[in-house]
């Protein structure tokens, strides 16, 4: 009985743990996700504006930005 | 040494002066938003605010294109280059801050561009623009001027109407932002963003113009593509 009270222990220990890598992996797809999508989106609207070098330029810009923000929450 | 061979040296000294003097220059160009431009600008836009910013400071450009018979050279007036003001940083960013070489006779026009450490050659040929001339005048700082359109492919190969007024009295196959192939130097130019319009004229000696083929050399397109394909390794553009 203690055995198996053991066993049942460690495996909702196990259980939590992995859960919880797995919620915190989960938040940092989102935001490098969030971080992609603006930028690209931002890449389409400064390209019909400015030249494409630019364009790249100030998206790559807000990309790298929003990665740094992401990490630092 | 005679008087009349005095006066005859007199004579060759000053025409030859006066045919160099004609024969190169500056013109002066200043900006203003197009009416395309600012009819289309929506406030949905995700850059709303910054594209009006930068329209509101257009008037603060000044370009200069020096020109010589053999080789045109359009930039960014020096001081404006390193402006601070970011709205003034993206109305020249509008109008374009990189400079254009033109070659003559061989219609070559190079814009040189710095992107990610490299140095670009941006080619294209005064002979890529179709253009159609128009009886339509306008007289710009005196000069009688002629109208003439065609149609420059966009970046989503779209057609975009580019209208130019050119001077068949100047005769120099220049124009701003490396637009050329007019017989007769473009005074206005307007395309979906910009108008650029001459203020001033000044037919004077100039200091050389030096032009380097140094860089990647690519064309328009290569290079759009090229940023495109960077963009999509970078943050997945186009993938979605």
């Amino acid at each position: 009985m203690k055995k198996a009270c053991s066993i049942l222990l460690l495996g909702s220990v196990f259980i939590t743990f992995s859960s919880f890598i797995s919620f915190n992996n989960d938040e940092d797809l989102f935001g490098e996700e969030y971080c992609e999508e603006t930028a690209a989106a931002l890449y389409e609207s400064f390209s019909q504006y400015y030249s494409d070098a630019e364009a790249y330029r100030m998206s790559n810009g807000y990309y790298q930005d929003c990665l740094e923000w992401e990490n630092e929450l | 040494m005679s008087m009349w061979k005095s006066c005859l040296l007199l004579l060759i000294f000053t025409l030859n002066s006066f045919s160099q003097s004609n024969n190169s220059g500056i013109a002066i160009y200043k900006v203003k938003p197009s009416s395309k431009l600012v009819e289309g600008l929506s406030k949905q836009n995700r850059i709303y605010a910054e594209i009006k910013d930068a329209v509101n400071h257009l008037d603060q450009l000044q370009y200069n294109l020096y020109f010589d018979s053999e080789i045109a050279y359009y930039d960014i007036e020096e001081q404006l280059a390193n402006e601070q003001n970011p709205a003034v940083q993206n109305a020249a960013k509008l109008a374009r801050n990189t400079p254009f070489y033109t070659l003559q006779p061989s219609g070559e026009i190079f814009n040189k561009i710095e992107f990610m450490g490299d140095h670009y050659l941006i080619a294209h040929k005064c002979s890529d623009y179709d253009w159609e001339i128009h009886e339509e005048t306008k007289i710009i700082q005196g000069y009688t001027c002629l109208k003439a359109t065609s149609g420059i492919e966009g970046r989503n190969e779209e057609t975009i109407e580019v209208v130019a007024y050119f001077c068949p009295q100047i005769p120099f196959n220049y124009g701003p932002k490396g637009y050329c192939g007019l017989p007769g130097m473009i005074l206005h130019l307007e395309n979906n963003l910009v108008v650029y319009e001459m203020t001033d004229i000044q037919f004077k000696a100039i200091d050389a113009i030096s032009f380097e083929r140094k860089g990647i050399v690519k064309t328009r397109r290569g290079f759009s593509t090229y940023v495109d394909s960077l963009a999509t390794a970078t943050f997945g553009w186009g993938r979605k």
